[in-house]
């Protein structure tokens, strides 16, 4: 395979584990959304899509947190729907 | 041996947006339609729920709702002189799978094709000459025309309840719409969603150049909705998890949303699901459909007898099989001659990312798949091309439909593509960065066409699409162009690093680029380079219509979902009125 | 001395939120929120005679234990303010709410939505809820409801219902009496101060049983610290 190809898919894969909900167990604490800003998996924006330049600076929420915020981790999510 | 089962009125292969509402259409008019979908049933609640549906992950990257490539794929090449390889990952394209289809997890942006697009080589030859049009170019007129199809797009737009603001009323324009639009009778159903920054960015940099600024429609509502068939809506959240995703909130128009209700309660109605049709099974003569032959999920075989076949399983497999049942002859590029496969177009892409002062806070995550603001100035033949040596355009705008970090960390050229430095960019850059959008016109060519592949097959042993495209000269000259443009706004915006390029040869099949795949069952006045007459009726086998964008002789500007809308409703009154009270050629050959 | 406000609410709530939040294009620093103050309010009131909070939205629960009286800790700043701007306009209604808010002004409103936001007290114990309705209420809460059309409503109240800063409230651990109350004032068009009419919509479609189920379910989901007070970690 050339290098190439392997550095690409590589790359790849580390992005989707840092960027991924952290769920997958990469992502750890949600840093890598911290780090750039991303609300995460609960997203309802209606009243402050058009609030132009607004500070969205709640801390990130995974798709897999509960009500008190600890994260449950499921790496064995199927990537299909059954 | 297939086991033979009871025949029915009508059968729909594949059960996504035009399945739906012709089965609807059908159904409700008193004939016996089942629906063959080859995915799983699936529903808002419970299989769109947040907060499992916003898995970036699972949804944008993995694919979870589209085609499983694993049991059938297409095959890939430039031109005739290379051997096609099969897409082993869909990633350039992504047909969707599963009750509703590829509606279920498309953007929403709603268009009408203009006048002018539907009699294309007439209305360019009359405008620039014969010679103008580059000899490789197989564009044609579509055999109906835009004021033939304006209430069915009016009838399609209310049953999605699309959120717009209407430009041209009855030939009057209006101020906040687009002043290029093709003539509409009324009103949107409901106005235009909420302006992003990103939008209010690019809306003064356009009109400051003396652009038409104006919002794209969108099929994520921007207020609550009940559509003529008494099903609701609700108003879109600006989730930002819109295309590739199925809507949590009952916000964008798919069928689940806007006609599936309806369909499921009538007992004339019949759906079945995991079941792959294999062919369309015809007659002695090869000029009469008989229905369908599919397995199901067990893998046993049934042939489903049926008076009417409607091909509604999206553009690439529509075209499939028509091929796979030796219907119409297939074309070969090399002779000119045949006309299954022929014409297959797609669309033509570029952007532009402007990069603002980090106290200018952009928050792509509050997004809609249809939101933006756009100019039509430089779309499709709205501007003169004499000067510029080639046709089409493209509309241009900020519609940034999410902030999802896997597909969405921008960095300015330059930036190092890993490591600390890179780390450093995409943290000082994802919040404060517009991109910017051409998306443009896709010219038929004789090169590009479907054929199925004399090497790979499917699971089910059946040989794959096999899909030849190149993008054709004419194209790249219109995105250099109007990529010249959108750098020119983008420079406009106020930012301080503005970068983008325009589309580029080769085509790669592996870099996302919209599910806009058009052609190769094309409708015509001519049966000699079309597939489907008018009304979308095949001409060899009069009991055969398709109904995809597989029916388009070359792409427009525009996504296509809107006009496959209207042709969706303009082929229903077709059978409702004139097919199923006289069945047989609706146009004379 | 009695203030009287006639600005109109959006007015109101902008230089709110221009206190709450910093904009980039703000011509001066915006007066930042003072919790403390607003901790002070809570306890004594005002000096133009807005009441303690704390007189009827207590720690312990109401004074005469009918849960009417909605838990205001930890509720988003944003979200709090504009219940209290909307109050002070009409927007929202309420006897008693209203001419309170009235005698709040723009600087006390942004205190007190900052000592709510930044605060927490325990959950007062309260009688057991039926088991089956609490279970109905679960599934609408986390799936909604298919038949009705109805998405789920964690999709926009969060994990557990624990919110989502800055705009929608908390509904963990909220008292079911108002949960109930407000849910029938958005059905009946009472109440009507949400964007987009997102709950009046949506409520529509929910029967009596419904809007008991879920705040029999939300007020029983445990250890309710909501996003904006969750630790960091």
């Amino acid at each position: 395979m050339p290098a190439r190809e392997f550095f690409a898919h590589l790359w790849e894969a580390t992005v989707e584990g840092f960027f991924a909900d952290p769920v997958y167990g990469g992502n750890r604490d949600m840093i890598a959304w911290r780090m750039i800003g991303f609300p995460g998996a609960y997203a309802s924006y209606y009243d402050v899509v058009d609030k132009h330049g607004i500070v969205i600076d709640r801390p990130p929420m995974s798709l897999a947190q509960d009500a008190m915020g600890h994260v449950h981790l499921n790496p064995n999510i199927p990537p299909k729907l059954p | 041996m297939a086991e033979r089962l009871r025949p029915v009125d009508a059968v729909t292969i594949g059960v996504g947006m035009t399945g739906s509402i012709l089965a609807k259409e059908l159904a409700a008019a008193g004939l016996k339609v089942v629906g063959i979908e080859r995915g799983a049933g699936r529903d808002t609640v419970p299989d769109f729920q947040s907060p499992v549906m916003h898995d970036e992950l699972r949804f944008a990257i993995r694919k979870s709702l589209m085609m499983d490539a694993t049991r059938e794929t297409m095959t890939v090449r430039a031109n005739v002189d290379q051997t096609a390889l099969p897409l082993r990952r869909i990633s350039g394209f992504l047909p969707g799978t599963g009750l509703g289809g590829s509606m279920v997890h498309w953007n929403g942006q709603t268009w009408r094709f203009q006048i002018a697009d539907f009699i294309y080589r007439t209305r360019m030859e009359e405008r620039y000459g014969k010679t103008f049009l580059d000899p490789d170019l197989a564009i044609q007129d579509w055999g109906v025309t835009y004021n033939e199809l304006e209430p069915h797009y009016d009838r399609f737009e209310y049953l999605c309840g699309i959120s717009g603001k209407a430009g041209n009323l009855n030939g009057q324009l209006q101020p906040g719409g687009n002043p290029f639009e093709g003539w509409r009778s009324r009103e949107y159903p409901t106005p235009p969603m909420k302006e992003a920054y990103c939008g209010a960015l690019f809306r003064r940099a356009a009109s400051e150049l003396g652009y038409h600024p104006f919002p794209m429609p969108s099929a994520n509502l921007s207020q609550p909705y009940t559509n003529p068939e008494g099903v609701s809506l609700h108003a879109c959240v600006y989730c930002g998890f819109c295309e590739r995703f199925g809507c949590e909130h009952y916000a964008k128009s798919s069928p689940q949303t806007i006609v599936m209700p309806v369909l499921l309660k009538n007992p004339n109605f019949e759906l079945r699901t995991g079941c792959q049709v294999l062919r369309i099974t015809l007659d002695n003569t090869g000029r009469k459909a008989t229905g369908v032959v599919y397995t199901d999920a067990a893998g046993h075989e049934f042939e489903q007898p049926a008076e009417l076949v409607l091909v509604t399983a999206f553009a690439l497999n529509n075209v499939r099989l028509l091929l796979l049942s030796g219907i119409g002859k297939p074309y070969d590029p090399r002779t000119g001659e045949g006309v299954t496969g022929r014409n297959y177009s797609y669309q033509t892409v570029s952007s532009v990312d402007v990069f603002y002062d980090e106290s200018v806070n952009i928050n792509p995550f509050m997004a809609s798949g249809a939101l933006g603001t756009i100019i039509d100035d430089f779309a499709g033949d709205n501007f003169d091309h004499g000067p510029h040596g080639f046709i089409g355009g493209a509309f241009i705008g900020a519609n940034m439909s999410h902030g999802r970090p896997i597909e969405f960390h921008p960095t300015p050229p330059g930036t190092p593509t890993w490591g600390q430095a890179w780390k450093d960019a995409v943290i000082r850059h994802y919040n404060h960065t517009v991109t910017l959008l051409a998306h443009g016109s896709s010219a038929s060519t004789r090169g590009n066409y479907l054929d199925l592949d004399p090497t790979y097959r499917d699971a089910w042993s059946q040989p794959l699409l096999r899909m030849t495209f190149e993008f054709p000269e004419n194209d790249i000259r219109m995105s250099a162009f109007v990529t010249d443009k959108m750098l020119q706004i983008g420079r406009a915006m106020g930012g301080k690093t503005v970068a983008g390029a325009p589309a580029k040869r080769p085509y790669n099949a592996t870099i996302y680029q919209t599910t806009h795949n058009t052609g190769g069952a094309v409708m015509g006045a001519d049966p000699r380079t079309s597939v489907l007459n008018r009304y979308l009726q095949c001409w060899d086998v009069p009991n055969v219509f398709v109904i995809g964008a597989s029916a388009y002789p070359q792409n427009a500007t525009y996504n296509p979902t809107g006009t496959l809308g209207a042709l969706t409703y303009w082929v229903a009154d077709a059978l409702k009125t004139k097919y199923l009270r006289s069945p047989g050629p609706l146009v004379p050959t | 001395m009695r203030t009287r406000n006639i600005l109109p609410s959006g007015m109101i709530l902008a230089i709110v939120i221009a206190a709450a939040f910093k904009f980039a294009d703000a011509q001066t620093a915006p007066r930042q929120p003072d919790a403390k103050h607003g901790a002070d309010i809570v306890a004594h009131g005002t000096a133009a005679g807005a009441p303690p909070c704390e007189t009827c939205h207590s720690v312990n629960g109401n004074p005469d234990g009918s849960g009417t009286f909605p838990r205001l800790f930890a509720l988003p700043a944003y979200y709090l303010a504009k219940q209290l701007t909307d109050y002070k306009a009409g927007t929202r209604t309420s006897d008693i709410m209203q001419p309170i808010a009235q005698m709040l002004s723009a600087d006390e409103i942004a205190d007190l939505a900052a000592f709510y936001a930044g605060a927490n007290a325990p959950l007062p114990s309260l009688a057991a809820p039926d088991p089956a309705l609490v279970a109905a209420g679960q599934q609408l809460a986390m799936a909604g409801n298919a038949a009705k059309a109805v998405p789920a409503c964690n999709n926009c109240h969060g994990p557990g219902g624990a919110g989502l800063p800055p705009t929608i409230p908390p509904l963990a651990g909220q008292f079911a009496p108002y949960v109930v109350s407000e849910l029938q004032l958005w059905q009946r068009g009472i109440r009507k101060n949400d964007g987009g009419a997102q709950m009046s919509d949506l409520v529509q479609r929910l029967d009596e049983r419904d809007i008991a189920a879920v705040a029999a379910y939300y007020q029983q989901v445990k250890s309710a610290l909501p996003a904006s007070a969750a630790p960091a970690k």
